[in-house]
């Protein structure tokens, strides 16, 4: 499978990538809060928690190098399937993290539905959400190429 | 899981939905394990499809089956077999940020 080429309006990425940045920084620790580990001892818990950090670790710095390279809005963004791949666990991990952090309120059908009413939600949250729903898109765009 | 502008096509000609099985042969007192997947607001269903894919090389038939009944019944058995394949299997779609968990068969 060949490359992909992504293009987007540098302005409306901008938007994005420093208020996705705080997110990602302040939701860390929610990464690995609801996994569910199979039955085992300690040492067994410690390491497939510790499996799953590094490897979404190794996914955020794909993401990062990515969207928030400065070019990225002047020229298009180049991806390999594998670099694909990550960004697409990135933004679900991404997704996931913003909801249990800012969203938990939301009733799961509404989310599900994308029946939430933005205009109903505080200022802070709009943003919050209005890049949640960017993640889904950026998700959505990259499963095409796929 | 998410709809988003998604479209799930073919459904008409599906059957109900069945867990791959490994081929291994077991013993009758081997513990036999399987992989859920839980349903969750927040993924796609795109791409769940794509994980399901990725991860058990199904078709794209069989991964929608599986997609449908996760958000559907709220889970799907999406593997049967060893612990230890199980396992990785699990981890791999944790991995992918799907909400999946390990449980013995009728246990």
């Amino acid at each position: 499978m060949g490359d992909i080429h992504l293009s987007m309006d540098g302005e409306f990425m901008e938007r994005f990538v420093e208020p996705l940045r705080k997110m990602d920084e302040m939701t860390a620790s929610l990464a690995q809060s609801k996994v569910l580990i199979p039955e085992g001892d300690a040492l067994m818990r410690q390491l497939w928690i510790e499996h799953l950090r590094s490897s979404l670790a190794a996914d955020m710095e794909v993401f990062w190098t990515l969207i928030g390279d400065k070019r990225f809005g002047n020229e298009p963004l180049v991806l390999s399937p594998a670099e694909a791949e990550s960004v697409l666990r990135a933004a679900a991990s991404l997704r996931m993290r913003i909801r249990e952090a800012f969203l938990a309120d939301v009733e799961d059908i509404v989310l599900e539905k994308g029946m939430l009413d933005i205009q109903s939600l505080p200022p802070d949250l709009q943003k919050v959400y209005v890049s949640y729903i960017f993640l889904g898109s950026l998700q959505e765009l990259l499963l095409s190429h796929l | 899981m998410t709809k988003f502008r998604t479209k799930v096509v073919g459904m008409n000609e599906q059957t109900e939905a069945a867990p791959e099985v490994a081929s291994a042969t077991r013993t009758q007192t081997e513990p036999v394990w399987q992989v859920l997947v839980l349903n969750d607001p927040v993924n796609l269903m795109s791409y769940v499809v794509k994980v399901f894919q990725k991860v058990f090389s199904f078709s794209v038939q069989r991964a929608e089956r599986h997609m449908i009944e996760v958000h559907r019944d709220g889970q799907s058995i999406v593997w049967v077999g060893e612990r230890e394949r199980a396992e990785m299997y699990v981890q791999e779609l944790q991995q992918w940020q799907l909400t999946a968990k390990l449980e013995r068969q009728n246990g």
